[in-house]
C-alpha cells in the first residue's frame, strides 16, 4: 500500500470513527421482527442488482444445478443414477419440486455432516497431532478425532446453533450438571489449540495459550479480532485491552493441561475419561481393588525366594547373575581386578552389588554351619549409582528375627555392626534389599562379614573367588525368603480375582478438552479475574478487570458470574438472540460456502478492517430468519438453495456486469467453484467407485486409504501432505477462506501420483465391462454423455481400449475441478 | 477466488495463484510491481540459509572469551536472567583454541580450519539476540519472526515479494534430511498462497515427488494434448474466467518440470573436482556436502531461497544436532567436521562462479549456548547473546559487528535482534520490511511485525 497523505487521512478518519460503537454496524442489534416480513433472498439481491443496472442470470441447466447442490451439501458429485432421477423429476413434476426433493436428499445424507463439519474445522485450526515427533504419544492431541466426529454429528443432526456454541465453550460444565460424554468432547475446540507449546517461560506460554482461546472464541463465534487488543486497545474497532482481559479471566480460570511441565519439556495435553461421575467412582473403586490385589499378589510371589540361575560374563570379568524370568533383580560381581564403570554404576574392584526389581527384592542368605549358636555381623551398604533413583529399603534378619530395617537414600551409605547375634541351630542370616519408588537406577554395594571366633565368612571375597550358587554358605536370589507356608492356593485365588476385576475395566475412552480452574501449578489455580498485562507483558500488570464481555457488544447484559470460571455465562451470552454478531456471523458462513464469498467477505472479521457488508439488509434478514427458525442451519440451507439467486447460471452473461462488477459483488451470476482439496480427492475416489464413506473414528495417515479426505491425518509439523498441496486448511491457523493456488506440483500429482493412477485404472475397469464404455466413462465423471467432438477426440484411446489413460485425462480436466 | 475478467495485472494482484511457479519474476519484467512494496536497489538476488539446528555454541566457535579461561570454574559474576531452562553451573572455558584468520584478523576457533580461509568473506554478528529459550519457539522466531503463532516464513515472504527467477522450479526449497524442531511451520506459507511455501527435500536421493511420468513421456504427451483440447472446448463457453487458462498452463509446466527439475537436483552431474571440494568423497562430509552442493545448483537456476538444515551426519540424525547439553567435547568437533569443509566449499564455489556477490549466505542456529557449564561437558540454550554470520550479497566482508560482554553472556555493543536481522535481509534483497505486507483477515501482516531496524553497519559500502 502506498501510504500517501490522503490514505493516511482516510485511515485516521476511520480509526477515530472506530472508537465509537455507533459507527460500527455489526454491533447494532439485529431487528428480530424482520423475520416475519415478506422478503426473500431474491428480493434483496434483485433490489441491489437493479440499483447497479444489473440483472439476475438465467437459471442454470438442471445438470449444473444438481452437480452444484450435491457438491455444496456433500462435497461429492452426484451419481449418474441420481442425475438421471433428478432430470426425470424435473421433466415430470417441474424444477421446484424436484429441487426441493434433491435438497432434502442431500441434507439427509451422512456425507452432509462430513462436508460441513470440515468447513467448521477450518475455522477452529483442527489438527490430529501437534508434531510428527510426538505422534500418538501421551502429550499429543491423539483424541482430537472425537471432537472432529462431534462436529460432524452436530451438523448432521442440525444441533440448534446455541447448543453448538454452549457445548464447545462450556460442555464440561454442562456435563457436570447432567452427564453426557459428547458435551465433554465438544470442548476439544480448546484443547487442539496452537500456542507455542513447550516454551520455558511458563507465564508467557500461559498468556499465549489464553490468547489462542480468546482468538478462536472471538473469531469463530463473533467474527471479531479480539487478539488485536492483547497489547493495546484495538486500533480500528471499539475493543479495548480492558475487554481483552475481561475475556482472559474466563480462560485463566480454565485449563487444558493439568500442570505446566518442567522448563525443558513441552506440555502434555490433559486426557479426560469419558465417564459419568458414578461410572468414574465405580472405576476408581475397581482400580483400587485391583491395586490391592496386585500388591497382595506381589507380596506373595516376592516371598517365594528363587535363587539366581543365569550368569553372563562381560569382557573384563564382570559377572552378573539373575533369575530365569525376572528381568530386573540381579547380582553383579566385579572380578576384573579394577574398578568397573558400566551404565550409571561405579563398582570398586573385588566388590559386589545387587539390584532389586520393580516389586521383587534381592536376598543374600548365609547358612550357618551346624553347631554355631552366635555370630558377629558387620554390614556395609553403599549406593553405587548415585546419580539417579530413589534409594532402597533394606533389612537384616537372623531367621525370623528382624535385626535392622532401614531406608537408604539415593547416593548414601549405611553401616551396621552387631557384636553378638544369636542363631537357632542351622539358622541363617538374610540381608534383603528392596526397591523403593524409582528402582531402575539403584544398585547397592553390599559388604557383609560374619565372624565367629576365628572363623570368617566374607561375602564379596567369597563371590569374587569363584562362587557358584548352591556351593558353600552363600545363596543369593530374588524374593525375600520370609514365608515358609505354601502360598500357592492363595496365589491362585488372587489371580482369579484379578482376572475378574480386569474384566470390569474395559479400555478407558478418553478425550481432550477444557476443564474448570486455572492450571494447578500456576498462580491462576482456581477461579479469578485477571489484571491487564500492559503492552502484552505479563510482568507489567495493570488493573484487575472483572470477567465480562466486550463493552461495545453489551446490548444484552451477560449473567453475572456466581461461581466457577463463568464460561457457561459467556457461552449463553454468545448464544443469545440478543447478541448482535452471533447469528450474522453464522449465516454469513453459510452464504460463503454457497456463493464462494460471504456477504461479509472476511467471515472472521466483522470489524472496521474487515471487508464490510455488501448486502446489509439481506444479512440481517437472514440472521433474523435463522433465529426465528430455532437456529436451524438446515432451514437456512433450504432457504438459500431454493432461491433463484443460488440457482442461476455461472455464465458471465452480461457485458455490463463484466464492466461494472467484474468481482461479481452483486451476484449477477453464480460463482464457478473450484473443488477444494477434500472435494477433489473424494471425487476421484467416488467416480472410480472406491470411496469409503464410513463415518468417524481415528484418522488415517495413508493418502491411498480410500476413506473420505476428512479423515486423513493432519500433523502440524508436516507440509508435504496432499491436503496442503491443494490449499487445504493450514492446521496451525484459524482459516476463514482457503487460498486457491494453481501450481505445477498439483498437476504433477494428478499426472503421476499412485492414487490418481489407481482410480483411473479402477474406473477404466468399471466402464470396460459395459456396453458403451465411453458413454459410461463420461456419465461417471461428468454425469453427461460425451459430445460428438469428444467422441472423436477420444477415438485413439477407445480403439486401443486404453480407458485408464482417458479416464485420467478427464480427472485432470478443468470440467472436473471447476464446477459451474 | 472471485476473479473473472482479469487483466494480467489484476490476476497477479488478486489471484495470488501459483505465482512462484508460474514465473512471477518474468511476468513482472513488463509490469509494475504489483504488491505495493517500495523497493531499494537489491544487493542480493537470492539467499542460502545454513541452519545449524539445535543452537551452535558461539563461545566455542566465533566469540573467543579469554575471561572464560581466567575464571574457568568460577561463578558468573553477575545474576543470570530469571528465565532459565535448567540451572547451569560455573563458567566453562572453551576447550578449543582461537586464532586470528585472514587479512581482517577474524578470531575463529580451531574447529573451523576450512572456513578460516574465508575469514575475509565473512560478516560476523557477535551480538545476536533472540527471545525464546526453547528450540520450537526460537526456531519459529528465527524463521518467521513470531514465537508461538502461525506466520509466513522468511523464504515465503521472499517468494511472495520477489517471485521466482525460474518458472520450472519452486521459489523456496528447504533441504533437511530430518525434521528440525517444529518442522513445517519453519518454512510454512501460513496465510500466503501455497505457491510460497518451502518445498521440502528430505530424501537427497529422491528430492521431489511425482516427477516420474508413470506411463512414459510419450504417452503422457498425448494425454496432455487431449487434455488441452478438452479444456479449450470447456473454456470456449467460459471465456471470462482467467483461472481456466492458467490451470491448463500449469499442466504444460508440470510436463517440462519432469525433465528439468531432476536435473536441477542432480548433484551427481558435477565434476569430480567439485564433488571433492564439497567433501562428497568422505562419509563425514558427504551428507552436508550434498546439501550445500544441491543448494548451489538450485540458486544457480534461479531458486530464490534455499534453506539447508544440518540435521544428519553419517553417525546420527537429530532434530537438534547442535544441542550440546552434554558431550560438547565430542559432538561439537563432529558437527564442525561434518559442515566446515562443505560450507567453505560453497563459498569458494559461489565465488568462482561469480554468484557470491549477489547471493546472501547466512549461517546460524536458533540461539547460542551458555558460557556456563551444564554438567561437566555441556552448555545450555542461550538466546541472550550469540553469533551468526553473513557472506556475499551486499554485506561488509571481513567484518565483525557487535560484541557480547567479557563472558559471552549478554549482547553488549550493537545488539542485533532477530527482527533486525530479518529487516536487514529483506533490505539486501531490495525490500522494505515495513512495506512488504499482506492483508489477511482484515489486518496487515509483515515479517518483522511492529519491530525491526535495518542494520546499516552490516551493509557493504
Amino acid at each position: 500500500m502506498k501510504f500517501t497523505l490522503l490514505a493516511f487521512l482516510l485511515w485516521f478518519l476511520q480509526a477515530s470513527v472506530g472508537l465509537r460503537a455507533e459507527g460500527w454496524w455489526a454491533a447494532r442489534p439485529i431487528g428480530l421482527g424482520l423475520a416475519t416480513e415478506p422478503h426473500s433472498v431474491d428480493g434483496y439481491i434483485r433490489e441491489n442488482l437493479q440499483a447497479h443496472g444489473l440483472t439476475l442470470g438465467t437459471a442454470a441447466a438442471p445438470r449444473d444445478w444438481l452437480r452444484r447442490v450435491a457438491y455444496d451439501l456433500t462435497g461429492l458429485p452426484p451419481t449418474p443414477q441420481e442425475m438421471a432421477a433428478y432430470l426425470h423429476a424435473v421433466e415430470v413434476g417441474g424444477a421446484t419440486t424436484a429441487q426441493a426433493r434433491a435438497i432434502e436428499q442431500y441434507l439427509d445424507s451422512p456425507a452432509y455432516g462430513q462436508h460441513w463439519g470440515r468447513h467448521w474445522l477450518d475455522v477452529v485450526r483442527y489438527a490430529d497431532s501437534l508434531d510428527a515427533r510426538s505422534l500418538k504419544q501421551a502429550g499429543d492431541i491423539s483424541e482430537a478425532w472425537r471432537y472432529r466426529d462431534w462436529v460432524v454429528a452436530a451438523w448432521q443432526e442440525d444441533l440448534p446453533y446455541p447448543e453448538f456454541i454452549r457445548q464447545q465453550i462450556a460442555g464440561d460444565i454442562l456435563a457436570a450438571q447432567s452427564f453426557d460424554a459428547r458435551k465433554l468432547v465438544a470442548t476439544g475446540l480448546y484443547a487442539i489449540g496452537n500456542w507455542g507449546n513447550g516454551d520455558s517461560d511458563k507465564q508467557k506460554e500461559y498468556a499465549d495459550l489464553v490468547d489462542d482461546q480468546i482468538d478462536v472464541t472471538s473469531r469463530a463465534f463473533l467474527g471479531i479480532t479480539m487478539s488485536c487488543a492483547r497489547c493495546h486497545d484495538h486500533k480500528f474497532d471499539p475493543l479495548t485491552t480492558q475487554d481483552y482481559y475481561a475475556l482472559a479471566g474466563f480462560f485463566y480460570s480454565s485449563h487444558i493441561i493439568e500442570k505446566f511441565a518442567d522448563p525443558t519439556a513441552g506440555e502434555a495435553i490433559q486426557k479426560l475419561p469419558l465417564l459419568a461421575p458414578a461410572q468414574q467412582a465405580e472405576r476408581v473403586r475397581v482400580e483400587a481393588q485391583m491395586k490391592e490385589t496386585d500388591a497382595r499378589l506381589s507380596r506373595l510371589t516376592a516371598a517365594r525366594f528363587q535363587p539366581f540361575t543365569e550368569t553372563t560374563e562381560t569382557p573384563g570379568s564382570i559377572i552378573s547373575w539373575r533369575g530365569k524370568t525376572a528381568d530386573n533383580p540381579s547380582l553383579t560381581i566385579n572380578r576384573s581386578g579394577q574398578a568397573a564403570k558400566f551404565s550409571t554404576v561405579e563398582l570398586p574392584a573385588a566388590a559386589i552389588c545387587v539390584h532389586p526389581g520393580p516389586e521383587v527384592p534381592v536376598s543374600i542368605c548365609w547358612q550357618a554351619p551346624a553347631g554355631l549358636s552366635s555370630v558377629r555381623l558387620e554390614l556395609h551398604l553403599k549406593d553405587v549409582d548415585a546419580t539417579c533413583g530413589d534409594g532402597i529399603q533394606w533389612s537384616l534378619r537372623a531367621d525370623s528375627q528382624v535385626l535392622a530395617e532401614e531406608m537408604l537414600d539415593n547416593g548414601k551409605a549405611a553401616e551396621l555392626v552387631l557384636e553378638k547375634v544369636s542363631l537357632p541351630p542351622g539358622g541363617s542370616v538374610v540381608c534383603v534389599i528392596q526397591p523403593r519408588g524409582e528402582y531402575t537406577c539403584d544398585s547397592t554395594q553390599v559388604t557383609l562379614r560374619i565372624t565367629s571366633g576365628d572363623q570368617v565368612w566374607e561375602l564379596a571375597p567369597a563371590l569374587v573367588a569363584g562362587w557358584q550358587q548352591g556351593v558353600g554358605a552363600w545363596t543369593i536370589g530374588a524374593g525375600a525368603n520370609l514365608t515358609s507356608e505354601n502360598a500357592e492356593p492363595e496365589v491362585a485365588a488372587l489371580t482369579a480375582q484379578r482376572a475378574a476385576l480386569a474384566a470390569q475395566l474395559p479400555p478407558l475412552e478418553m478425550c481432550v478438552g477444557l476443564q474448570e480452574g486455572g492450571v494447578s501449578n500456576s498462580k491462576f489455580k482456581g477461579f479469578q479475574d485477571v489484571a491487564i498485562q500492559e503492552r502484552g507483558r505479563y510482568d507489567q500488570l495493570g488493573a484487575v478487570v472483572a470477567r465480562n464481555v466486550p463493552v461495545v457488544l453489551r446490548t444484552e447484559e451477560m449473567a453475572p458470574i456466581s461461581a466457577g470460571s463463568g464460561r457457561l455465562e459467556l457461552a449463553n451470552w454468545i448464544a443469545s438472540a440478543g447478541n448482535p454478531l452471533t447469528a450474522r456471523v453464522l449465516v454469513n458462513r453459510l452464504w460463503q460456502h454457497h456463493f464462494g464469498k460471504g456477504l461479509v467477505a472476511t467471515t472472521n472479521n466483522f470489524g472496521k478492517l474487515g471487508s464490510g457488508v455488501s448486502h446489509p439488509a439481506l444479512l440481517d434478514w437472514l440472521a433474523a430468519k435463522f433465529i426465528a427458525s430455532g437456529w436451524s442451519i438446515k432451514a437456512m440451507h433450504r432457504l438459500i438453495l431454493s432461491s433463484a439467486t443460488y440457482g442461476q447460471s455461472a455464465a458471465e452473461h452480461d457485458p455490463v456486469g463484466l464492466e461494472k462488477d467484474p468481482q461479481n459483488q452483486w451476484l449477477w451470476h453464480q460463482q464457478r467453484h473450484r473443488l477444494g482439496a477434500e472435494e477433489l480427492r473424494d471425487s476421484l475416489l467416488a467416480v472410480s467407485g472406491r470411496l469409503d464413506r464410513t463415518l468417524g473414528g481415528d484418522s488415517v495417515a495413508d493418502v491411498l486409504n480410500p476413506r473420505r479426505s476428512l479423515y486423513l491425518t493432519t500433523v502440524r509439523s508436516e507440509r508435504s501432505s496432499f491436503l496442503l498441496l491443494f490449499d487445504g486448511a493450514d492446521p496451525t491457523s484459524i482459516v476463514e477462506q482457503r487460498n486457491e493456488s494453481t501450481v505445477a506440483p498439483q498437476a504433477l500429482w494428478l499426472l503421476n501420483h499412485p492414487l490418481v493412477l489407481a482410480q483411473a485404472q479402477q474406473l477404466a475397469e468399471r466402464v470396460l465391462v459395459t456396453v458403451q464404455p465411453l458413454e459410461m466413462l463420461y456419465q461417471q465423471v461428468f454425469q453427461r454423455a460425451p459430445t460428438a467432438a469428444e467422441v472423436s477426440a477420444a477415438a485413439p484411446w477407445v480403439a486401443a481400449k486404453d480407458y485408464a489413460s482417458l479416464a485420467q485425462v478427464l480427472m485432470c480436466s478443468n470440467e472436473f475441478i471447476y464446477l459451474d | 477466488m472471485q476473479t473473472h475478467s482479469l487483466t494480467r495485472r489484476n490476476f497477479l494482484a488478486q489471484a495470488g495463484a501459483g505465482l512462484g511457479l508460474l514465473g512471477l519474476g518474468q511476468l513482472l519484467a513488463d509490469e509494475n510491481f504489483p504488491l505495493g512494496t517500495s523497493r531499494f536497489p537489491a544487493r542480493a538476488k537470492r539467499v542460502i540459509f545454513l541452519f545449524m539446528s539445535g543452537g551452535p555454541s558461539h563461545v566455542d566457535l566465533f566469540d573467543p572469551k579469554p575471561q572464560l579461561i581466567v575464571r574457568h570454574g568460577q561463578p558468573l559474576p553477575f545474576a543470570k536472567p530469571t528465565l532459565e531452562r535448567t540451572r547451569t553451573g560455573n563458567l566453562l572455558a572453551s576447550p578449543w583454541a582461537f586464532a586470528q584468520q585472514g587479512a581482517c584478523g577474524l578470531e575463529m576457533s580451531e574447529l573451523l580450519p576450512h572456513l578460516a580461509r574465508h575469514a575475509d568473506d565473512l560478516c560476523v554478528i557477535r551480538s545476536m539476540v533472540a527471545d525464546n529459550i526453547n528450540h520450537n519457539g526460537a526456531c519459529l522466531q528465527m524463521n518467521t519472526g513470531e514465537q508461538a503463532f502461525s506466520r509466513p516464513s522468511l523464504g515465503s515472504w521472499l517468494s511472495y515479494g520477489l517471485g521466482s527467477e525460474n518458472q520450472n522450479l519452486p521459489s523456496f526449497v528447504v533441504i533437511s534430511p530430518a525434521q528440525p524442531a517444529q518442522g513445517a511451520p519453519l518454512w510454512g506459507n501460513s496465510f500466503l498462497s501455497a505457491a510460497h511455501q518451502g518445498t521440502l527435500v528430505a530424501d537427497l536421493a529422491q528430492p521431489m515427488a511425482n516427477l516420474t511420468a508413470a506411463g512414459g513421456m510419450a504417452g503422457q504427451r498425448q494425454q496432455l494434448d487431449l487434455l488441452a483440447a478438452l479444456n479449450r472446448q470447456h473454456q470456449a463457453a467460459r471465456p471470462h474466467d482467467a483461472r481456466l487458462e492458467a490451470r491448463t498452463a500449469s499442466f504444460e509446466l508440470a510436463f517440462r518440470m519432469q525433465t528439468e527439475a531432476p536435473e536441477a537436483f542432480a548433484v551427481a552431474q558435477e565434476s569430480t573436482a567439485t564433488k571433492q571440494l564439497y567433501g562428497l568423497d568422505d562419509p563425514v562430509t558427504e551428507i552436508f556436502g550434498k546439501q550445500c552442493l544441491m543448494a548451489r545448483r538450485l540458486v544457480e537456476r534461479g531458486v530464490r531461497m534455499v534453506q539447508v538444515y544440518h540435521t544428519a551426519t553419517n553417525k546420527r540424525t537429530s532434530c537438534q544436532l547442535w544441542d550440546q547439553h552434554s558431550n560438547l567435547r565430542q559432538e561439537l568437533p563432529a558437527n564442525c567436521a561434518a559442515t566446515d569443509q562443505p560450507i567453505a566449499a560453497l563459498l569458494t564455489d559461489l565465488k568462482a562462479r561469480g554468484l557470491l556477490e549477489d547471493t546472501l549466505v547466512i549461517w546460524g542456529g536458533e540461539f547460542g549456548r551458555t558460557p556456563t557449564a551444564q554438567g561437566t561437558d555441556g552448555r545450555e540454550h542461550h538466546p541472550f547473546g550469540f553469533t551468526m554470520w553473513l557472506a556475499g550479497g551486499g554485506v561488509k566482508a571481513g567484518h565483525v559487528h557487535g560484541s557480547t560482554d567479557e563472558f559471552g553472556w549478554h549482547a553488549q555493543a550493537d545488539p542485533v535482534h532477530v527482527h533486525d536481522l530479518h529487516a536487514t535481509i529483506l533490505h539486501l534483497l531490495g525490500l522494505d520490511h515495513t512495506q512488504l505486507t499482506y492483508r489477511y483477515g482484515g489486518r496487515d501482516y509483515r515479517l518483522t511485525d511492529v519491530a525491526g531496524n535495518v542494520v546499516s553497519q552490516l551493509l557493504a559500502t
